[in-house]
């Protein structure tokens, strides 16, 4: 491709595109060795699976395929930059929905063929947990706690590449919980937002639902029982169920989600050697109650809370170029015979067989 | 002309490079999975022997399915990619298609028919000069007989002989068969591709799926 007009001598090095395709989101960005964000192109399936109650693979992968080329180009025009201005492709690698992960592996592959630039295979938590350094220049190490639809885990961020699992979910990811109790109060799909929604204008006090793991030692999470005592509590209402009660459950709900998240993530916290920063990233962290308790907690802990933009929490391909930027300047690269990884635990000493995630 | 052209479509992986109308390079890999991991490499290897850089290519050719699924896309992907990164256009072909071609020349049409399980076949038919007469699509067994033509056919493909049972049922004439099936191969696929008009080119070509995703949405 022939250089654009923009002048790439004037942007810090390296220049990398990211390509995220793991879930449902399709999406393309161009990041600068800085950190700043020259495109972030962002195309969300939501439609496509909405009626499905959930992300169906193969409509997934079908929806990359069809779009991720077009999202590409039109991350490389709004950067104003061609392929011959980018020092190297970066593309998530694992862990995800495989069908995806394959498409936009191999359509980076093909682009690193086509263009002569290296590949750099990223762990998609890698791009989550890197996130905080390309909005904050937060310095390793620090606590990161990872709380999307697929994962629930809190890390010891020592370094790029450098990750301690202190805690994961033996069941459930948090994500899922949200989910699940929109689906039995009739709220739609995603679930996250419209418990948010919903819990607003709700008393969370009329319910008393339990609250998994609290003041257990360790710093693990546990979904599948508050799942159960939400359908329970649901199913001895009245049908159908009225705006109140649906209110009032979700209150319950993301209250004792908000006190087992800062709980577990206290004891993740004096798990460390010495205070550090705490950083929270993934789908969840969009949740407005969820960062406030986390607030809370940093600041009766004296230590710096991050919490990136909402864009930056949810899936995005922005992260995934940083994380090459971080490995590029590490100097690490891939051979084009990269394995896609439906499992690709970042500690992989940790990875307990069955868990989720 | 330079070409570069491959398949995965179905299982085993073959790519070929054509220079200015010889076949410069080929290679293979028989094994029926991870073509995530082996195709790329394997179209680096390729154009290395036939000593042509990737933006040297002037046209990409590759088969679009039906196929496996995730074979189809990978191929997709690596042709939309490398297209995207070298700025030549696509040539996509029918797997049923780049099977037709393989075969030897013929005075009567040909129907490339793929079992494709659960009562259905992948069908595609081929006048005798080699020219698609419709698209690749997916035909119940019990249709097979009313969506064809009357007269004399020749059948290849693994799901001829489940063609040639229904034609018989029906009254048809006997078909003639080709016992070989021939597996989509990327040096018939580059020559296609090599003296196809160039208004068939596109950007982006689709999959060729011929079947919905297996999802229902869930009981009301």
């Amino acid at each position: 491709m022939e250089p654009s007009a923009a002048s790439p001598a004037a942007i810090a090095r390296p220049l990398v595109l990211g390509i995220e395709s793991s879930c449902d989101e399709t999406a393309a960005a161009v990041v600068a060795g800085d950190g700043r964000i020259l495109s972030d192109v962002v195309l969300s399936q939501l439609d496509d699976h909405r009626i499905y109650g959930g992300v169906v693979p193969e409509i997934a992968a079908r929806a990359h395929v069809t779009h991720l080329d077009g999202l590409i180009r039109r991350a490389l025009e709004e950067a104003g930059l061609g392929l011959g201005d980018i020092d190297a492709v970066a593309a998530t690698a694992g862990p995800g929905l495989i069908g995806g992960v394959i498409v936009g592996l191999t359509t980076a592959k093909a682009i690193a063929l086509g263009a002569g630039k290296p590949l750099i295979g990223i762990n998609h938590l890698e791009g989550h947990a890197l996130t905080p350094r390309l909005v904050s220049g937060v310095a390793f190490p620090y606590l990161l706690l990872l709380v999307s639809g697929g994962h629930c885990q809190l890390l010891a961020v020592e370094g790029v590449g450098r990750y301690r699992r202190l805690g994961t979910t033996i069941d459930d990811a948090v994500g899922e919980a949200f989910d699940k109790t929109a689906k039995l109060l009739g709220l739609g799909y995603p679930g996250g937002p419209a418990v948010e929604r919903a819990a607003a204008s709700g008393d969370a006090t009329r319910f008393s639902l339990p609250r998994p793991l609290i003041g257990r030692p360790g710093c693990d999470f546990s979904f599948s029982g508050l799942k159960t005592a939400v359908r329970e509590t649901v199913a001895a209402l009245p049908r159908p169920l009225s705006d109140r009660d649906r209110a009032d459950v979700a209150a319950a709900f993301q209250t004792v989600v908000g006190a087992v998240i800062v709980d577990r993530t206290r004891r993740a916290l004096d798990m460390l050697p010495a205070p550090c920063p705490l950083v929270v990233a993934g789908g969840v962290a969009a949740n407005g109650h969820i960062r406030a308790r986390l607030q809370e907690l940093a600041t009766a802990r004296g230590i710096d809370f991050v919490a990136p933009p909402l864009k930056l929490c949810t899936d995005n391909a922005a992260m995934i170029a940083w994380a090459g930027v971080e490995h590029f300047k590490a100097g690490h690269t891939d051979a084009l015979d990269l394995k896609p990884r439906a499992r690709w635990p970042l500690d992989t000493e940790a990875a307990a067989p069955g868990a989720k995630a | 002309m330079n070409v570069l052209a491959f398949d995965c479509a179905t299982g085993p992986t073959s790519v070929a490079v054509r220079r200015d109308g010889t076949l410069a390079a080929r290679a293979e890999d028989a094994r029926p999975q991870g073509q995530a991991e082996s195709l790329v490499p394997l179209i680096e290897t390729t154009l290395a022997k036939a000593d042509l850089p990737p933006a040297a290519i002037d046209r990409i050719a590759v088969t679009l399915g039906p196929g496996s699924f995730t074979g189809v896309r990978i191929a997709v992907a690596a042709a939309r990619g490398l297209a995207l990164a070298v700025g030549c256009p696509i040539f996509g072909f029918s797997s049923l298609e780049a099977m037709a071609a393989a075969l030897p020349a013929a005075d009567v049409p040909t129907l490339i028919a793929i079992d494709a399980r659960r009562g259905e076949i992948y069908a595609q038919t081929f006048a005798p000069d080699g020219n698609a007469m419709d698209e690749a699509r997916a035909l119940p067994l019990e249709a097979v007989a009313a969506a064809l033509p009357a007269g004399p056919l020749r059948l290849a493909g693994s799901g001829a002989g489940l063609v040639a049972d229904r034609l018989a049922a029906a009254g048809h004439p006997p078909p003639r068969m080709i016992d070989a099936a021939p597996a989509p191969d990327a040096a018939v696929l580059a020559r296609l591709a090599e003296t196809a008009p160039a208004a068939r080119g596109t950007a982006a070509p689709a999959p060729i799926y011929l079947r919905p995703p297996d999802a229902k949405p869930p009981a009301a």
